[in-house]
C-alpha cells in the first residue's frame, strides 16, 4: 500500500467575520461567517496528481493556504509527510514545492538564476550544490537560454516554467500548485503539463494542482476532488465520476427536416429516451440504449437515416450536472 | 516515511546563509535602481548644506555664546550634523523596515517568502539587513560631509559612538518589528512607526536639545531609543561634549540596552500574535 504523502481529514475553515478594532487597520466586507471549507477529506499518494476542480469560492486557494501554512483550519487536521500543517509547518515548508498563482511571487528584478539562488539558500541547498542544481531545473524547465534574464523580461510562459523550476529546485516531495497554466497560452500550458507529468512519474512525488481549465483537467487523468462551495461533491478518477453521471448521447442526422420531425414523434412514446431537435435535420437523443436498439426504435425512419454517433458527455456538462446535484441535495438537506 | 531535511535556524552557519542571501537581494534591488540610489543620497546632503545655512543664520544673534551656547556646545552646526546623521543610521530600524514590508506585501513577494522553510520571525531581520548598511553607509558620509563644511569632531570618541549607534539601531529595530506586527494586520498603515518617527522627529533631541522643551512634554523626549542615542552620541563625538546637558554616556547606554531588553521580547511576542491571528482570520494572503 503506498503512504499518503498528503493526507487530509475533515478539514473545515471558516472565516468569522471581522472584530470591530481590525475593521479600522484594513477596509472588510464580511459581517457574516464564511463558511470557506466544510469537512474535506482525500489522500494524496506518491507519484499521483490530484486536480482541484471547482468554481470561483469553491475553497481551493483556502485549502492550498492551509496546506502552506498560510491558514490555520477551524477544525480538522491536514498532514504532509506525517508532519501537521498547522502544528509543524515549519517542516511541512522544507518538504512541499509551492507554486502560487501569482508570478509577481518571482523576484522580477532578478535574474531566473538570482531567483532560484535565493530560493535554494533559503531552502538550504548547499552553496557547492547550488549552481550545479540551477543549471539542471533551468534545463529542465527550458529556460537555459534565459539564465541571465531578468524576470520582467520573462513571458508569462517563461515566468510560469521558472516558477516551476523554482518549486522543484530544493527537490521537494510534495508539488502544491495553485493554477499553474492560468496566464499562459494553451501550447504553453500544454507543454507545462507534459513535464510536470515527466517529473511526476520519475521522482514520485505528489502533486495538488487546481486548474479551471477542463482540458487540463481531462489530459491530467488522474484523481479529480470536485469542490461546490467548500464541500468535496467528488473525489476520485474521472472515469468513476463518468460511470456515475454520464448518460450516453447519440446524435442522428435525417435527411430532411420533415424525416428528423417525424423520428421525434417515434421517440416520444419511448420511456427509454429523450430528445430534442439540435438542428432542423439532427435530433439529439440521451438515453441510456444502445444504438442498436435506439435503431430498432427508428425502424420505420432507417431509411432517411444520413449518419449516427454516440458521442460521450463533455467534462463541463458532467461537472455542471454534479455540482447541480450537490446544490439540490444541499438544499434538501437545509429543508 | 521521509524525513524531510530541516533547516536548524539556531547554527549559526545557517544564520548566516540566510544573511548572505537577504543582503545579496537587497544589494540586487539597490542596483536595479542606480539613478535612486544616487538620488537618495544626495537628498540627505542637501538637508546637511541646509542646516549648516541655518546654524551660520542662528548664530548671528550670538545664540552660541552663554547658556544657551553651553547646551548645544558652541558649535550648533556640529551638534545638529550629529542629531541628523543619526537619525540616517537609525532610521533603517523603523522607516526602512517598513518600507521593506511594504514593498514585499505590494511587489507580492511577501506570500513566497512566508512559505519559505526560514522561521517568521527572521523575516524582518533579513529584511532590514541592507537598509541598515545603506544607512550607515549614509549616515558615516553625512558626517564626512558635515566635517568638510567645519563640523569638528572628538576622534577619540568613534568607539563608543559605534557602541551608541549599534545599540540605537538595536532598539528602534525593535520598534520596527513592532510596528511590522502591526502592518501585517492593517497591509499599508503604519501607526507604531508613524507616530513613533513623528515623536522622534519632534522631541528626539535632533535639532534643539531636550531642555529646550518645556517640562510637560520632555518626558516624552526620555522615551525614545533616539533621545539617548543622540545625546550619548554629543557627548563622546564633540570636542565639548562633556558640557552638553542632558543624558550622559553610561546613562545612555543603559537605557538603549534596557530598550533591547524590554522591546525585543514584546516585539517578537507581538509579532508572533500577529502572524497568529492573521492565519486564523486568513489574512496573509491577499492585500
Amino acid at each position: 500500500m503506498k503512504n499518503a504523502k498528503v493526507l487530509i481529514r475533515n478539514l473545515t475553515k471558516t472565516y468569522e467575520p471581522a472584530p470591530l478594532w481590525s475593521r479600522f487597520l484594513v477596509r472588510t466586507s464580511s459581517k457574516e461567517p464564511i463558511h470557506a471549507l466544510t469537512d474535506i477529506s482525500f489522500d494524496v499518494n506518491s507519484g499521483e496528481i490530484c486536480v482541484i476542480v471547482g468554481p470561483n469560492g469553491a475553497g481551493k486557494s483556502t485549502l492550498f493556504r492551509i496546506l502552506t501554512g498560510l491558514i490555520t483550519p477551524t477544525s480538522g487536521y491536514a498532514t504532509i509527510e506525517g508532519f501537521d500543517v498547522t502544528q509543524e509547518s515549519f517542516h511541512t515548508r522544507s518538504t512541499i514545492g509551492f507554486m502560487p498563482a501569482d508570478d509577481r511571487s518571482l523576484w522580477l528584478r532578478l535574474t531566473c538564476a538570482e531567483n532560484l539562488a535565493f530560493h535554494g539558500r533559503l531552502q538550504s541547498i548547499p552553496e557547492k550544490q547550488l549552481e550545479k542544481r540551477i543549471r539542471e531545473y533551468l534545463a529542465l524547465v527550458d529556460l537555459e537560454h534565459a539564465t541571465h534574464r531578468v524576470g520582467f523580461a520573462l513571458s508569462a510562459g517563461m515566468r510560469a516554467r521558472l516558477q516551476l523550476a523554482r518549486a522543484l529546485i530544493h527537490r521537494p516531495t510534495v508539488l502544491i500548485l495553485d493554477e499553474p497554466t492560468g496566464t499562459i497560452d494553451p501550447v504553453g500550458a500544454y507543454q507545462l503539463l507534459q513535464l510536470l507529468q515527466k517529473i511526476v512519474k520519475e521522482e514520485e512525488i505528489a502533486v495538488l494542482i487546481s486548474s479551471h481549465r477542463l482540458e487540463e483537467i481531462e489530459s491530467l487523468d488522474d484523481n479529480v476532488a470536485l469542490l461546490d462551495k467548500g464541500r468535496l461533491v467528488h473525489w476520485g478518477d474521472l472515469a468513476s465520476l463518468r460511470r456515475i453521471w454520464t448518460v450516453p448521447r447519440i446524435d442522428a442526422s435525417f435527411d430532411s427536416a420533415t424525416a428528423a420531425e417525424a423520428a421525434l414523434a417515434t421517440l416520444a412514446l419511448s420511456t427509454d429516451c429523450s430528445s430534442q431537435q439540435s438542428a432542423p435535420d439532427t435530433l439529439t437523443v440521451t438515453t441510456k440504449v444502445s444504438v442498436g436498439a435506439l435503431l430498432h426504435l427508428l425502424h420505420d425512419h432507417q431509411s432517411h437515416i444520413t449518419s449516427i454517433q454516440e458521442s460521450q458527455m463533455s467534462l463541463r456538462e458532467l461537472i455542471n450536472q454534479k455540482l447541480q446535484a450537490a446544490e439540490i441535495e444541499r438544499q434538501e438537506t437545509h429543508l | 516515511m521521509t524525513s524531510p531535511r530541516i533547516p536548524v535556524l539556531s547554527s549559526a552557519h545557517r544564520i548566516f546563509v540566510l544573511s548572505r542571501a537577504f543582503l545579496r537581494i537587497g544589494i540586487i534591488e539597490v542596483i536595479s535602481y542606480p539613478m535612486g540610489f544616487v538620488t537618495n543620497q544626495l537628498a540627505s546632503f542637501g538637508t546637511i548644506v541646509l542646516f549648516y545655512f541655518v546654524s551660520g543664520f542662528v548664530d548671528k544673534g550670538g545664540a552660541f555664546s552663554g547658556d544657551a551656547g553651553a547646551k548645544v556646545g558652541y558649535d550648533y552646526f556640529t551638534f545638529v550634523a550629529i542629531g541628523y546623521a543619526s537619525v540616517r543610521f537609525l532610521a533603517a530600524g523603523l522607516k526602512d523596515l517598513s518600507i521593506q514590508f511594504q514593498n514585499a506585501i505590494q511587489a507580492g513577494y511577501f506570500e513566497m517568502l512566508l512559505v519559505e522553510p526560514i522561521h517568521w520571525h527572521f523575516l524582518p531581520v533579513g529584511l532590514v539587513q541592507w537598509p541598515t548598511l545603506q544607512a550607515a553607509s549614509m549616515g558615516t558620509l553625512t558626517f564626512a560631509l558635515s566635517i568638510t563644511m567645519g563640523a569638528s569632531y572628538a576622534f577619540s570618541g568613534i568607539p563608543s559612538a559605534i557602541l551608541l549607534l549599534a545599540l540605537g539601531v538595536l532598539a528602534t529595530l525593535a520598534i520596527g518589528i513592532l510596528a511590522s506586527s502591526i502592518k501585517i494586520l492593517s497591509k499599508r498603515s503604519d501607526p507604531i512607526a508613524t507616530i513613533y518617527q513623528m515623536a522622534a522627529t519632534t522631541f528626539g533631541a535632533v535639532v534643539v536639545p531636550v531642555e529646550h522643551f518645556p517640562e510637560q512634554v520632555r518626558w516624552i523626549s526620555y522615551l525614545l531609543p533616539h533621545t539617548y542615542t543622540i545625546s550619548g552620541l554629543r557627548r563622546v563625538l564633540m570636542p565639548q561634549g562633556d558640557q552638553l546637558t542632558g543624558p550622559t554616556v553610561s546613562e545612555s547606554i543603559f537605557a538603549l540596552t534596557a530598550f533591547c531588553l524590554i522591546l525585543y521580547p514584546i516585539a517578537f511576542w507581538m509579532f508572533g500574535r500577529s502572524l497568529s491571528y492573521a492565519r486564523k482570520a486568513g489574512l496573509l494572503g491577499g492585500y
